[in-house]
């Protein structure tokens, strides 16, 4: 008797406080998921009465958290589709509001071993293609037909290159979108791209083996990992996509990245809403944001802010 | 007291009843559910046309509405309205609206022809032309929607919805209107679309039409898709609006199929191995040890199993594929071998005691073995193969290896399925009637004559449930397939290439495929084709077992 009682005290007691401390959740992209948890741990010190949960498995999966209500803010790598807009015109009746909070680059990474320092876009698209629409010319399946054969081992030794290894992310990812929007001219990946459920994955199989490439968010990048420079065509001097200079808005391959909320017209986010956005707006977040190897957003946010938080 | 006791026997009885018709009732419902989500894939989209009347402001309206006054949001929304819409980009001349009897209609992709124009000189494939015979004439057209569909409404009235590219989808529907009063059709929504009126472009008609359905066909058969080179079956659906979805489930159910045969070909003979050493030869003193701490094994989730072979064994086995091979046949052999002349080590007897150096003799042979089985594959590549298999065979006979490939999957798979065969296998062999065995060791038979003619008769139905078992946790598993196949949608039997299991495309798709959208049909129709397959593989496994026990006279 008496342990049932204590069990329903902590019930009671654990309802109650959960029903005190306020919670926001948020929802979607994995390329955004340090920045947004670097965020929310900052965040934990300015409010920690607001709880903050954060599930990141892909820009996908954001559209049908925010039709359910079941999350307050996606973060998406990508803004949304119009079927998925549609989708949510449909059950709510209003669209959702989008804002660019930052922006990253992907980079293209290859192994240390390999020789290659810079790609061509042109090249991307066809190692990665099956139609080819941007590039039009034949396929490449090999490092040698890219001018590349030898590759240096960690002991010295030369080393042979074979076939290229062409490594992605999987389909609810945004970035597997960008890429194939961007690179591919919308055209099909071809079948032999392996897909990869995380950015970290990619980084750890290019780690490993020396015929490997692959594309990954700027803030994923590691030093174990060479990243390649971009360019647009073979004619064109490298713009530069190593190091620091990946940050720059010069890559062609830099993205927006959205934070969504849900507001029906005529309302005003709730107070913790609004506490997390002006954070987000703030300085200190910008810093974390820059800190975290992402680029700055656009002040759409700052000035929604004005007009519906105050 | 009796009476109590028979009170709980009988409240107990009917719960256990209870209890066994609700599961049958819940896993029927949930195959039910799945079925009927999938099966409206193929219904003919000439059947569900559906009206909605022009006059009420029906969703499809207020999408209409919505969607100018997105303007808005513009900052945050750039372009995503209208920049994907594709046109009809070629009408014949010859064949719009003028002759009476007949128009052709030549559509093509916009996107394709681009190519085309650029590619002229590379040998790439012309667009796909699709041709499309309206009897009664065109009366209006719509533009192509997101999911490649565009309606024509003809001279009699019928209206006809076509998607572009890959099949002619057509619904034909007709309606008792003025068709001359009609000049414009066009989408509101993926699946709704309007006709307007001549004069004030007034709105008539808005028509739902169910676009998220597909031909049987298109998922297990050849299918000619644009910018591709010849007809292929592909998996790719669509993630950029306005491209073509391809759902080709042939390359998956390979996939699926060829991993778990992989897995099967290293689990099932060290699984029997085991299961009959331990369960025939083995005292039940060590049994009741060992069995245990196989059976553990099973424990490891396959998100381990599969994390641990990415991050330590892919690497390995990529860099070391000769040695792994050398490793792989020479072990068994080696063993063989040593058994030959180190015979009182390995105690044969049945239930006899382990020598007391059996475990040493054991692992320094197994030593030896994997040492010269490596040592042996290292010099044979260096001998035969230019010093690396790898490249040898992509450039004699233009076999690649994948760094995640089937062997690796094979391994991984293997290592979860094993403990499965084997602790199932093991029973039932150890739970034959122990006079089988002894009978006809008595009569003079060798321990493995008995064990062959004897015991495997009875213990057979057993084994080959275990086998089906496993069998079916190699088809489902989820997690050591998406981490370690590459989800590479390709045919091949060639073990060093990847593949793109059933179980790892749901994992990866379900979450973003839109309810009710032909995607999420697709999926869910291959979880259905995935229970049929092995519906009819435990169904065979099941006849196999009755006629064995039928033969043999026995309940094992």
């Amino acid at each position: 008797m008496r342990l049932l009682a204590i069990v329903m005290a902590t019930c009671l007691l654990v309802s109650m406080s959960a029903q005190g401390a306020a919670t926001l959740s948020i929802v979607g992209s994995d390329t955004m998921s340090r920045l947004v948890t670097a965020w929310a741990d900052a965040f934990r010190t300015v409010r920690p009465d607001i709880t903050i949960e954060i599930q990141v498995s892909g820009s996908a999966a954001a559209p049908p958290a925010l039709t359910e209500q079941v999350a307050n803010f996606g973060v998406m790598s990508r803004p949304f589709s119009e079927t998925e807009l549609m989708d949510f015109l449909r059950r709510r009746g209003f669209l959702p509001q989008g804002f660019i909070v930052a922006r990253d680059s992907l980079a293209v990474i290859a192994n240390h071993q390999n020789p290659t320092d810079s790609i061509s876009l042109e090249d991307l698209d066809r190692i990665f293609s099956i139609g080819r629409l941007c590039s039009g010319r034949s396929a490449v399946t090999t490092w040698r037909e890219l001018g590349v054969e030898h590759g240096i081992a960690e002991s010295g030794a030369p080393l042979i290159l074979g076939r290229i290894n062409p490594l992605g992310r999987t389909a609810v990812s945004g970035s597997y979108g960008f890429f194939k929007g961007n690179v591919l001219c919308g055209g099909d990946f071809h079948s032999r791209v392996v897909e990869l459920p995380g950015f970290a994955a990619i980084i750890r199989t290019v780690e490993a083996d020396p015929n490997a490439i692959g594309y990954v968010g700027s803030s994923f990048i590691e030093s174990s990992v060479k990243v390649l420079a971009v360019h647009e065509s073979k004619k064109d001097v490298a713009t530069g996509m190593s190091g620091e200079s990946a940050r720059r808005d010069l890559s062609p391959l830099t993205r927006d990245l959205y934070l969504y909320l849900t507001l029906p017209p005529g309302e005003q986010p709730s107070v913790t809403e609004c506490a997390f956005l002006k954070f987000v707006a703030s300085g200190q977040a910008q810093d974390i944001l820059t800190k975290s190897g992402f680029l700055r957003g656009d002040d759409s946010l700052s000035e929604g802010l004005k007009v519906s938080c105050g | 007291m009796a009476n109590k006791r028979l009170i709980i026997d009988v409240i107990s009885a009917g719960m256990i009843r209870v209890a066994s018709v609700m599961i049958l009732l819940v896993i029927l419902g949930l195959f039910a559910q799945i079925a009927f989500t999938a099966l409206p894939l193929f219904e003919s989209p000439s059947s569900s046309v559906d009206v909605l009347p022009a006059t009420r402001a029906g969703p499809a309206a207020e999408l209409k509405v919505t969607q100018d006054s997105g303007a808005n949001d513009a900052g945050s929304l750039p372009g995503l309205i209208d920049d994907h819409r594709l046109a009809l980009s070629k009408i014949d001349p010859a064949a719009v609206p003028e002759p009476k009897r007949g128009s052709w209609l030549d559509a093509r992709d916009t996107t394709i022809e681009q190519v085309h124009l650029k590619a002229e000189n590379d040998g790439l494939v012309p667009s796909v032309l699709t041709r499309y015979f309206i009897p009664a004439g065109i009366q209006a057209m719509s533009n192509i929607s997101l999911s490649r569909h565009f309606v024509v409404l003809d001279r009699a009235g019928v209206i006809h919805v076509y998607r572009l590219g890959r099949s002619q989808a057509r619904s034909t529907f007709t309606e008792e209107f003025e068709v001359s009063d009609i000049n414009r059709v066009d989408w509101l929504d993926e699946s709704t679309f309007a006709l307007y009126s001549h004069e004030e472009q007034r709105l008539v008609r808005s028509v739902k039409a169910l676009t998220n359905t597909l031909p049987l066909a298109d998922l297990f058969s050849f299918r000619q898709y644009e910018g591709y080179p010849q007809p292929t079956l592909t998996w790719q659906p669509r993630v950029v609006d306005g491209a073509e979805s391809k759902y080709s489930l042939v390359p998956l159910l390979w996939g699926t199929m060829s991993a778990a045969l992989f897995s099967l070909m290293l689990a099932l003979p060290v699984a029997m191995g085991a299961a009959i050493y331990v369960g025939y030869y083995m005292p039940p003193v060590f049994r009741e040890a060992i069995k245990p701490m196989i059976e553990m094994i099973a424990a490891f989730p396959g998100v381990v199993i599969a994390g641990i072979a990415m991050l330590w064994l892919a690497p390995r086995l990529h860099h070391a594929l000769a040695e792994c091979i050398g490793i792989v046949l020479t072990v068994p052999i080696i063993v063989a071998l040593s058994g030959l002349f180190l015979n009182q080590y390995f105690q044969t007897q049945l239930g006899s005691y382990f020598s007391k150096r059996l475990l040493m003799v054991v692992v320094l042979v197994l030593v030896i073995a994997i040492y010269t089985g490596a040592k042996l594959g290292e010099s044979v590549e260096g001998l035969f193969f230019e010093d690396s298999v790898v490249l040898w065979f992509e450039r004699y006979y233009g076999l690649s290896v994948s760094y995640f490939n089937g062997v690796l999957v094979g391994i991984a798979l293997g290592i979860a399925v094993f403990p499965t065969i084997f602790s199932l296998a093991e029973e039932a062999i150890f739970s034959t009637p122990k006079g089988a065995a002894t009978g006809s060791l008595a009569l003079g038979a060798s321990p493995w004559q008995s064990f062959i003619d004897g015991v495997l008769p009875v213990a057979a139905p057993g084994i080959v449930a275990a086998i089906m078992l496993g069998l079916s946790r190699a088809i489902g598993e989820t997690m050591i397939l998406l981490l370690l196949s590459g989800n590479t949608p390709i045919q091949s039997s060639n073990p060093l290439e990847g593949m793109r299991s059933v179980a790892a495309t749901l994992a990866i798709e379900l979450p973003e495929a839109g309810v009710d959208s032909t995607h999420y049909r697709v999926l869910f129709f291959s979880a259905l084709a995935l229970f049929a397959l092995t519906f009819l593989i435990n169904t065979c496994a099941q006849l196999l077992k009755r006629r064995w026990r039928r033969r043999y006279g026995v309940v094992a």
